[in-house]
This record gives structure tokens, C-alpha cells and sequence, in this order.
């Protein structure tokens, strides 16, 4: 057999390039410039990745939004993919920089930390960008196994072993199932790439066909915590560092929905309404058991772990809308979620004493007179988290909405608007622990990596709010990508 | 372009709650002498406003396009319907600050958030007020439950969490609601006209099936409903309005609520008026209700402050009877009466915060004959209950009269009820007040209480100024509002067409293109009493 080396556009692959590169360079010459034991070493190590993502970050904005096929067709450089990889390297960027007033008092010392956070990002961009379920599967899993390792990261404690644990079992036996889609796929129509599937399908759709997509479907929907797949995601949030909850909340799930989109507007548009309905119930199960178990949480890590699966049932809403109104909101709306959740995290982030991270309710009480301009930010975050204008947040949600009505989805967005008045009551209650009365804690916290964070967080959150139009058009032309 | 007052009256008070929030903490006579000056201009501007201001017409719109893919712009207006409210709210906010001057007893940070919050509620208001723009409306709606949250949960009483959850959570899902009903008929309009637009005036003219139609009204009502507050969707209110310090009492109670009867008057019933029409008596039925239960369980009241919410949700009934009666009379009385109503209620808020003020109680028990030792205070306290009450020569005669009017035109029952719930209030109001205040002191620590001091005078006096202005000199108000009231009531749809004919100019002046052809014998606007 011939084997045919498929052409290669390095231009398209170079932010990818560069980032292994210099997750490798980090590898191997981390412990010259810095051993595992001196403190500036995992601070090298962080500046590095920094500088590296931010040239990740210009060069996948230099490649422009002309549509480049590479690898065989494996990976497609397109307006949509530029979006979500300049989405993640935003993640994993402001991840890193709040985890610079993190790691000294937590005493992390080793430089791994920062090329793990690389080679995920990697991954996770590859998920933005592959149009073949095999690449698809190779940067699912790129992305995940350094999380595994991130999230048992402090070694020291049983909760984060134990979560890295529990997400690795699961996140294993999801991929299976991933694999296991992918293989019936391609046995019903002979191909994986995701174009060529499409041409394949035409009006014949097979069982196998359909049994396959659900398995695919079904680990998407793991790594986006959906119902029923999102039992791992409280417990994984609360284990992990607050840097990597970040990350993982916001990164992990940006990814997830890249690839998700691609297959589903590629394939399941042509499957017509058997999937609408699945997947019009996962949302409504998604949003309801998301909001009314946060309800009850006292552990904000947990109290946040429950939210973000709730807003992955309200984008949903707009999934089964499946227009391309519907996924420009979707983009719209990940990007706020993501700067509000980034935002949120490096409040407890600024929060965390030594050794011990802020992430009770009570751990908040008397910030909101301590730190007014923090509590200013959190208020924000936590309007718009509930979509009350004029935050960001409002509008993601109209946004989404206006998708859904428009697809004639009416009953969706009812059952969606009732979970977000339920959301309401637990989002206040954080922002009234922290003007709990006489626990006036005036200490003084230098943090002002994390502040810089939550500062440009809460202004972007508000700018979306008031001036969406701009941001809107980029994400229908990203949106448009796909069609 | 000429100045763009709107704008400048509604984001005027935010640059304010800016300016205050980078002021130095320790400085709290320059939080509150600076949070003055910002509402002082406002209200200047205001009343330049409501001077300008002139007859049917919509004025001072602005209008630029906002989130173009959908439509949606940044418009305002003002209009009769409107107008008076800008005013109060102008007004009202600097008269709560004075209020609330030295009750607020804050220092450093909690004074400036405490300022920055009334400050950016002001601006939430004023806007939601002016919006011509269902979303920007909704906008404005929603943004103002922010600083009102804060307001009472942090600056009210003991059980001010509660109270406050559950205001912003009944609030918000009415609001959901009309979300859904926004969206369900911005989409309607898009199938039928071919264009995005959140104008509510081009909004009105879409058609439903009946059965959606009915849907999205209630959805409107339910969440006006909550807002204003309409029986049996004001279980949030008492708590509400008593655990508020008594200046957010005055402004949730004088203002807040008046952006719920003002949605009706808005939105609700030029959206779906031939429902509305339809529906009047189950909604005039259910603010029957509130009119004569509210009264009755306001006058078993022990504590003042109750006392008061339960009245001001009696008298809120009051005003949608008028406003659904949906004739000229009924219509320009409940416009009127919101005004009049923020004023009364706020004058009884902020003396009964002043009796708290120097006992450290508002229960009717605790005092008893005090009108000998505090005279002023208790002038003050009967003119505005005299006007409250309706009594003749003060604003609530008025106003009551052309709603009661109003509610005899459509129906001799509602008239009936309504006659009886302003009866019933006057009972209620004049018998407190003789156990307050009439007879010998009851109690030794009351014998010793001070009298108003000249920063309370200076809160409450514009408001008795007002209240005898209005009750005298009607005419003038009602001279402003009466045109724009009488072709909204003639014919809604012909109000909206008349306004969208407008070419959005700052004033613009419309042509007058509806014929007088309603032949209602009309009150004299003055009552007689000019």
C-alpha cells in the first residue's frame, strides 16, 4: 500500500506549533533554569507560557478567516476555529496569569504546572479545529490528560486525588464510548471526516448511524458536564486548584462545544428531528437539575460547579434551534460565560488566604466592606451569571432565547426562563454573604495578578451588556463559518 | 441636535454614583453634599422638562440604532403618560437622601455604596420611564432591581435578607415572563412585517391567535402585576416595604411601584388594548380586591409602617380601576394619582421613619397623644393624611375623583367599590391618627420627643407644598396631561399610528389627524375648583 503524505500548512498549524514547542523546550530545560525546588521556577516557567500564547494568539489572528484544509482533512482552519482557539488561549492565558499570586501560597513548586496548562490548550485547540472524528478523539484526549494530572495536582490533598481520580475513570470510559460512536459511524458510511460524512449520508440514514452519533454525542456531552454525564463535575470543580477550576470551566468546555457544534451542524442537521428532541431533553434536564441542585450548596466551588451546568442546558436551548442565528448566540454567549467565570474564580482566587481557598460562603462574609471594588466586580459577574441587564450576561441569554423562539422553540425558552429565575435566588445569596454584617475583615491582600483579572473581566462583562452589537457580528461571521 | 435632556437626565445620576464611588471615604458630608448636587441638577433639568413639556405630542426623542441585527434602538420619549413620573422621580430622590440624611449613619464605604446605589437607581428609573424601546425598556426594568436589592438588604431592617430575596425573586420571574411575551411577539411582528424592531409602537400593530394573545397579556399582567402591586401578586410587598430603610421605602413604594401601573399604561394595554378592553373587569375585580382588602387589613394594623404598605396597595388598586375603566376620566385620574400618589406615600414613609427616628418604634401602641408635644410633625402628618384621604382643596381629591368618575362611566359596580375603598382608607387613616396623636400622652418617654428638625421640615415641605399646589391649581397638570391622555384613550391603535408618524425630530411636532368625534361629556379638568 502507498502511503500518500497528505499536504501540510504549517502557517495553519504554527499556534499549535509554537505552543508544543515551547511545552517541550519547558520539558526539558525547565529544571536548568529552575529545579523543581527554587521558588522562582514554576514563575519562569508561567512568564514562558504566557509569552508563547500570546504569540499563539497573534499568529491565529495573522492566519485570517479564509477557510485552509490541512492534514487530509483533518484539520480545517476557518473562521469558527479561530474563534474558539483565540477563546481558549484567552482561558488558559488568564488562567496562568491568576495563578501567579496562587502557586507561592500553596506552595507549588513544580514548573509542570504551566506545560501541562500548554499541552491541554493544544489539545484544545485542535478540538476547535479538527474535521475528522479521529482528530477529534487525538485532541480530546490531548486536552484531557493533563487535566487529569492538574486537577490531583496538590498531591498533599485526598480531595484532589480523589477527583483527578474520578474524572480520569470517567473521563476514560467517556472517551471509550467516543471511540466506540466513532468506529459505528464508520461503519455505516465509510469515512470519518465529518465533510464527507455529510456528502455520505443523504436521505439513507441507518440505525448504526444514529446508534454511533448518540455514543459521540454522549461524550460530548460528558466533557460539557450535560445531563446525565455531569455527576463528575462537582466534585471534580472542588477538588482541583482554583487555577485549574477556572480553567477547566471555561477551556474544557469551550472546547467541547467547538467540536460539538462542528459535528452537529455538519452531520446531525441532516438527521432531521430524532436528535432536536434528545437533545431538547437533555437541556431541559440539564438546566433544571443544574439550578435546583446549586440550590442547596454551601461550597461555592460546588455552588458554581452546579451553575455552569445549568448554563450548559440554557446553550443547548439554542442548539436545538441548530440555525445559524442559534450558533453565532452560542458563540456570543460562551465568551461571556467565559470571561464571567474567569472572573469569578480570580475573585477567590484574590479571596484565598495561605493554604486555604476561599470557597465557603461563610469564607466570603465581610469582603463586600472590605473590598468594595471586588465586590463592585462580583456583583456583575453574578448579575449576568443571572442575565439581568446590563451585563453581558443578559444578553448572551436574549440572545440565546431569541434563537430558540425564533427556531419555534417557545416551550424550551419557558422552561429555560423559569430555571433562570430559580438561578437568581442563589446567585444573590453569594453577593449577600459577602456584606454578612460584623465580620468585618479588613485584612489586606496583595493579589494584584488576580485583581487585574477580575477588574478587565467586570469591564468587558458590562461593555457586552450595553454595546453587544460588534461582538455579536464577529460571532455571526464566525458562526457562518460552518454553513 | 439640541441637547439631549433624556439622556442627560438619566445617565446624569449614574456619572454621579461614579463620581461618589472614587470620592475619599472618610469625607461623608462631601459623599452626600456631592450625591445632592448630581440629583439637584437632575431635578432642575426635570422640571425644565416638564415646563417644555406641552400636549399630545411625543417630546425630546432621541433615537440612534443600538443592536442593529435585531432592531433594537436606543428610543425615548416623552409623553402625558410619562411625563409627571420623570418629574416625581427627579424629586423624590433628592427629598429620600434628605430623609435619609442622618438615619443612614454610615461611615466610610457603606455610606459612598449607599449613595452610588440611589444614585444608579435614579438613572434605572428615569429610564425606564423615558424608554420607547421595549427591550431598552425591559432593560432599564430589570437593571433597576440591582441597586434596590442592595438597598434593602443591606441598609434595611432585621429581616431584610428575606424581604429582599423575595422581592427579586417574584419580581423576576414576572419579568421572565414578559420576556418570553416580548419575544414571542417581536418575533410575530418579524413574520409579519419582514423587520427586527423593538419600537413598541410598530409592536402594537401585530396580530396573534387568540389563544397566544391572551397568553402574552397575562404575561404582561402578571408581571406589572407584581410590580405595581395588583392583588393577589403583592405577598412580597409588606415585608418589602417595611424592611427597607424608610428613604428606600419612599422610593420603592413611591416610585418602584409606579413602573408596574406604568407598564400597564404602556405596554400592556395599547400592546393587546381590545384585551385589554375585554379584561378590564377581571383586572379592575382583582384591584377591587386590593382596593377594600388592603383597606381593611391596613386599618387592623398594629405597626405604622405596615399600616402605610397595606394603604399605599389599597390605593394602587385604585389607580388600575381608573386606568382600566380605559376612558378619558379614569385614564388622566390614575396618571394623575401615580404622581400623587409617590408624593403621599413618600410624605407618610418618611414621617413615620421620623417617629422611628426618635422612638426607636413604629408601633401604634407605643405612642398615644404625642400632637401636643410634637406640633409640627403632626400638622404635617395630617395634611398629608387629609390628602390622602381625598379631602377637597389637597391633590388625592382630585385625582380620586376623576377615578372614581372613571369607574362609574364603565361600571356602576367598580364606581361603587371604589367610592367605598376611598371610605374605607379615610376610616382607617383618621383612626390611627387619633391614637397617635390625640389625647393625653399615654406614655411617660414620649412626653420628651423632638419636634421636626429643619433638615426633616426640608424633606416634607416641598411634598405639603405640592400636595396643596395640585389639590388647588389642578388645571395646570392636568392641562399638560389631558391631550395625550384623551387620544390614547380615543383610540389606541390611532395613538400609536399618530406617534409613528412623528419623523423623530427633537420636539417633533405632530399633525393632529384624529377628529374629535367622541362625544363623552368630560369633567372640567379643574374640578371647579381653580
Amino acid at each position: 500500500m502507498e502511503i500518500v503524505m497528505p499536504d501540510i500548512q504549517l502557517l495553519a498549524l504554527a499556534p499549535e506549533i509554537i505552543l508544543i514547542i515551547v511545552a517541550f523546550l519547558m520539558l526539558f530545560f525547565g529544571p536548568l533554569v529552575g529545579g523543581p525546588n527554587t521558588k522562582g521556577g514554576p514563575k519562569v516557567g508561567g512568564i514562558v507560557s504566557l509569552v508563547a500564547l500570546t504569540g499563539a494568539f497573534l499568529i491565529n489572528l495573522y492566519i485570517g478567516q479564509d477557510e485552509i484544509v490541512t492534514l487530509g482533512g483533518m484539520i480545517v482552519k476557518d473562521a469558527f476555529s479561530l474563534y474558539f482557539n483565540a477563546l481558549v488561549i484567552i482561558a488558559a492565558a488568564f488562567s496562568i496569569i491568576i495563578s501567579f499570586g496562587y502557586i507561592n501560597r500553596f506552595g507549588i513548586k513544580e514548573g509542570e504546572f504551566y506545560l501541562l496548562i500548554l499541552f491541554s490548550t493544544v489539545g484544545m485547540m485542535l478540538m476547535g479545529s479538527s474535521a475528522d472524528l479521529l482528530s477529534i478523539f487525538i485532541a480530546l484526549e490531548l486536552m484531557s490528560i493533563p487535566i487529569y494530572v492538574l486537577v490531583g495536582f496538590r498531591k498533599e490533598n485526598l480531595r484532589a486525588r480523589e477527583a483527578s481520580f474520578k474524572y480520569f475513570i470517567l473521563g476514560a470510559i467517556s472517551s471509550g464510548i467516543f471511540v466506540y460512536g466513532a468506529a459505528l459511524v464508520y461503519g455505516s458510511l465509510g469515512t470519518t471526516n465529518l465533510t464527507a460524512m455529510a456528502e455520505a449520508l443523504g436521505s439513507n440514514i441507518s440505525p448504526v448511524f444514529l446508534l454511533g452519533s448518540a455514543f459521540i454525542i454522549s461524550g460530548f456531552l460528558f466533557k460539557i458536564s450535560a445531563v446525565p454525564f455531569h455527576m463528575w463535575t462537582p466534585d471534580v470543580y472542588e477538588g482541583a486548584n482554583l487555577p485549574i477550576t477556572a480553567y477547566m470551566s471555561v477551556g474544557v468546555k469551550a472546547a467541547a462545544f467547538s467540536a460539538f457544534l462542528r459535528f452537529a451542524v455538519v452531520d446531525l442537521a441532516n438527521t432531521g428531528d430524532s436528535w432536536v428532541l434528545a437533545i431538547g431533553f437533555v437541556a431541559v434536564a440539564t438546566m433544571s437539575l443544574g439550578n435546583t441542585a446549586a440550590l442547596a450548596q454551601k461550597n461555592l466551588k460546588r455552588l458554581l460547579a452546579y451553575s455552569s451546568i445549568a448554563h450548559v442546558g440554557y446553550i443547548l436551548v439554542a442548539l436545538v434551534a441548530g440555525s445559524e442565528y442559534g450558533i453565532s448566540s452560542i458563540l456570543f454567549y460562551l465568551f461571556i460565560y467565559i470571561v464571567v467565570n474567569l472572573g469569578i474564580f480570580s475573585l477567590l482566587v484574590y479571596f484565598s488566604k495561605d493554604g486555604k481557598e476561599c470557597e465557603t460562603m461563610d469564607d466570603l462574609a465581610g469582603f463586600g466592606y472590605a473590598h468594595p471594588l471586588m465586590a463592585v466586580c462580583m456583583g456583575i459577574f453574578l448579575f449576568s451569571l443571572a442575565g439581568i441587564p446590563p451585563t453581558g450576561g443578559f444578553m448572551g441569554k436574549l440572545f440565546l432565547f431569541i434563537a430558540a423562539v425564533k427556531g419555534g422553540y417557545v416551550g424550551l425558552v419557558i422552561v429555560a426562563v423559569i430555571a433562570s429565575g430559580v438561578s437568581v435566588y442563589y446567585y444573590l445569596k453569594v453577593m449577600m454573604a459577602m456584606f454578612e454584617k460584623g465580620k468585618d475583615k479588613a485584612q489586606k491582600i496583595k493579589n494584584p495578578a488576580a485583581a487585574f483579572v477580575v477588574v478587565l473581566a467586570a469591564i468587558i462583562t458590562l461593555y457586552l451588556g450595553v454595546m453587544p452589537g460588534h461582538f455579536m457580528e464577529l460571532a455571526r461571521i464566525c458562526a457562518a463559518a460552518l454553513f | 441636535m439640541d441637547l439631549p435632556i433624556l439622556s442627560v437626565i438619566i445617565f446624569l445620576p449614574l456619572l454621579g454614583a461614579l463620581f461618589v464611588s472614587i470620592l475619599p471615604k472618610k469625607g461623608v458630608r462631601l459623599l452626600k453634599w456631592s450625591a445632592m448636587l448630581f440629583m439637584l441638577i437632575n431635578l432642575a433639568l426635570s422640571i425644565y422638562l416638564f415646563i417644555l413639556f406641552g400636549g399630545k405630542d411625543i417630546m425630546f426623542v432621541e433615537r440612534v440604532s443600538w443592536i442593529e441585527s435585531l432592531g433594537i434602538d436606543y428610543f425615548l420619549g416623552v409623553d402625558a403618560l410619562n411625563v409627571l413620573m420623570i418629574l416625581m422621580t427627579a424629586l423624590l430622590f433628592p427629598i429620600a437622601l434628605i430623609a435619609g440624611w442622618e438615619r443612614i449613619g454610615l461611615k466610610g464605604e457603606s455610606a459612598k455604596l449607599y449613595m452610588a446605589l440611589l444614585l444608579g437607581l435614579e438613572s434605572a428609573l428615569v429610564g425606564a420611564y423615558a424608554a420607547l424601546d421595549i427591550f431598552l425598556f425591559y432593560i432599564f426594568y430589570e437593571a433597576m432591581l440591582i441597586p434596590m436589592y442592595f438597598i434593602i438588604g443591606l441598609f434595611g431592617g432585621e429581616r431584610r435578607i428575606y424581604a429582599t430575596t423575595r422581592f427579586v425573586i417574584y419580581t423576576i420571574i414576572g419579568s421572565l415572563l414578559m420576556l418570553v411575551a416580548i419575544l414571542v411577539i417581536f418575533f410575530k411582528h418579524y413574520a409579519t412585517a419582514g423587520v427586527f424592531t423593538g419600537d413598541i409602537i410598530a409592536l402594537s400593530a401585530v396580530s396573534f391567535a387568540p389563544g397566544v394573545k391572551v397568553f402574552l397579556f397575562f404575561a404582561f399582567v402578571i408581571a406589572f402585576g407584581i410590580k405595581s402591586p395588583l392583588w393577589p401578586l403583592h405577598s412580597w410587598m409588606p415585608d418589602a416595604y417595611v424592611q427597607s430603610p424608610s428613604s428606600g421605602s419612599v422610593l420603592i413604594a413611591g416610585l418602584m411601584s409606579k413602573v408596574g401601573i406604568y407598564g400597564f399604561i404602556r405596554f400592556a394595554i395599547p400592546l393587546f388594548h381590545d384585551l385589554g378592553e375585554a379584561y378590564a373587569p377581571l383586572v379592575m375585580a382583582l384591584a377591587a380586591v386590593a382596593v377594600i382588602y388592603g383597606a381593611m387589613i391596613a386599618t387592623v394594623q398594629k405597626e405604622l409602617k405596615r399600616m402605610v404598605a397595606f394603604f399605599s396597595f389599597s390605593h394602587v388598586g385604585m389607580i388600575l380601576i381608573g386606568l382600566f375603566s380605559m376612558n378619558t376620566n379614569g385614564v388622566e385620574g390614575a396618571v394623575l394619582q401615580m404622581a400623587n400618589h409617590a408624593i403621599i406615600v413618600s410624605a407618610l414613609f418618611i414621617i413615620v421613619g421620623i417617629m422611628a427616628d426618635r422612638r426607636d418604634t413604629t408601633e401604634i401602641a407605643d405612642f398615644g397623644g404625642i400632637g401636643s408635644v410634637v406640633p409640627k410633625l403632626s400638622t404635617l402628618f395630617m395634611v398629608t393624611i387629609l390628602a390622602a384621604v381625598g379631602l377637597p382643596g389637597l391633590n388625592g381629591f382630585v385625582a380620586e375623583l376623576l377615578i372614581i368618575f372613571g369607574a362609574f362611566k364603565s361600571s356602576l359596580v367598580f364606581g361603587i367599590l371604589v367610592a367605598s375603598g376611598a371610605l374605607l382608607g379615610a376610616i382607617c387613616m383618621l383612626w390611627m391618627y387619633e391614637r397617635v396623636f390625640f389625647g393625653k400622652v399615654t406614655k411617660k418617654t414620649n412626653s420628651s420627643i423632638k419636634d421636626l428638625s429643619a433638615r426633616e421640615l426640608l424633606a416634607l415641605i416641598p411634598l405639603i407644598v405640592l400636595m396643596v399646589w395640585i389639590g388647588l391649581f389642578p388645571g395646570y397638570f392636568l392641562n399638560k396631561i389631558g391631550p395625550g391622555v384623551e387620544r390614547y384613550t380615543k383610540d389606541f391603535s390611532a395613538y400609536s399610528e399618530a406617534v409613528v408618524t412623528s419623523d423623530f425630530e427633537s420636539p417633533p411636532i405632530l399633525t393632529e389627524e384624529t377628529t374629535s368625534d367622541n362625544n363623552e361629556s368630560e369633567i372640567p379638568d379643574s374640578g371647579g375648583l381653580q
